[in-house]
């Protein structure tokens, strides 16, 4: 549980998850080691999916999740990493269109609980945004605090 | 950004008019000179029949399904090299063609009256999906299983994201 005080008072943006959850991670790269690492260390239980097996060392040697190599994208793949049991599925490949079928995938077949994807093409974002995906897309993102930086005191 | 090749699977129904503008949107999106949009349309072949065999009332929808979906990528300044198949089953034709044409995503359709959640669609054997939580038909099933590529399932309803399944 997160302590009132300390809530109020850490200048830390994370905190101990009130309840833990379980998150499937479709690719092993800077930011899905970095959130899977986070997530594990916050006491979440996650699986991560990667192609590479490679693309593990990106995970520290305390990462104490699942890592599962095969194709994100795959149904099976996804079975195998929990999927269907998720709380919360990341596709976080570097191709968007790669993104979004594993995001359908997850959400349509898998059954995962919520599904987000990164699209990196902000119009490509939109367009995938209207077929129902939940997605995050780095560049509008960025805009956004970049243009807080350059312009709030 | 490079290009894209994307097979729609077309035969003018409001599902697969919605794919192919999903494609249309993704190639223009894309480097729109380099970007090629496929419609098919795939004329299922009785096993009874050779698979080259004449059909011609089908063959002629399928020729008038092509010709509106040229007209559409024109309209949207993509390229498009549209193909009439022959297959026994539209799912392995797709596949075949999407291999093929080493196509990089299938944008396919998707009728809302076989894509309900609750599955009430009979499942074919080959279907790997028999826990699906949404059923798709066995031609999505076949393609989303079998492609050499990425798959972009659409929806012919207006698109909303689904309900969250409860904690």
């Amino acid at each position: 549980m997160v302590g009132g005080e300390q809530a109020q008072d850490s200048p830390s943006p994370r905190q101990p998850p009130r309840d833990s959850m379980r998150f499937v991670i479709m690719g092993c790269g800077r930011l899905g080691s970095t959130l899977a690492a986070e997530l594990d260390a916050e006491g979440h239980d996650v699986a991560v999916i990667d192609e590479d097996p490679s693309a593990f060392a990106w995970l520290p040697d305390a990462f104490g999740g699942r890592t599962i190599v095969g194709r994100g994208e795959d149904a099976d793949v996804q079975r195998q990493a929990g999927a269907p049991a998720a709380d919360v599925f990341l596709a976080l490949a570097n191709g968007d269109n790669r993104n979004a079928m594993a995001a359908q995938v997850a959400r349509g077949i898998s059954g995962s609980k919520r599904v987000v994807a990164r699209i990196f093409d902000p119009e490509r974002a939109e367009i995938y945004r209207e077929l129902g995906i939940r997605v995050v897309n780095p560049t509008t993102a960025l805009d956004e605090l970049v243009r807080r930086a350059a312009f709030d005191q | 950004m490079a290009g894209i090749r994307a097979l729609v699977p077309y035969d003018a129904s409001p599902a697969a008019k919605r794919a192919l503008d999903v494609a249309l949107k993704l190639s223009s999106s894309s480097d729109r000179k380099h970007s090629v949009v496929h419609p098919a349309y795939v004329v299922e072949v009785d096993r009874a029949l050779p698979l080259d065999a004449l059909v011609p009332d089908i063959q002629a929808r399928g020729e008038e399904c092509l010709s509106e979906a040229e007209t559409e990528a024109a309209k949207a300044k993509v390229k498009c090299d549209s193909f009439l198949l022959q297959a026994r089953q539209a799912g392995p034709g797709i596949v075949e063609q999407a291999a093929e044409e080493q196509v990089d995503l299938v944008v396919i359709g998707v009728d809302s009256a076989t894509s309900v959640d609750g599955a009430n669609h009979a499942r074919t054997a080959h279907s790997r999906y028999s826990a699906a939580a949404i059923d798709l038909g066995p031609t999505a099933d076949y393609v989303i299983s079998h492609a050499p590529c990425e798959v972009i399932v659409v929806r012919d309803r207006a698109a909303r994201p689904g309900p969250e399944r409860p904690a």
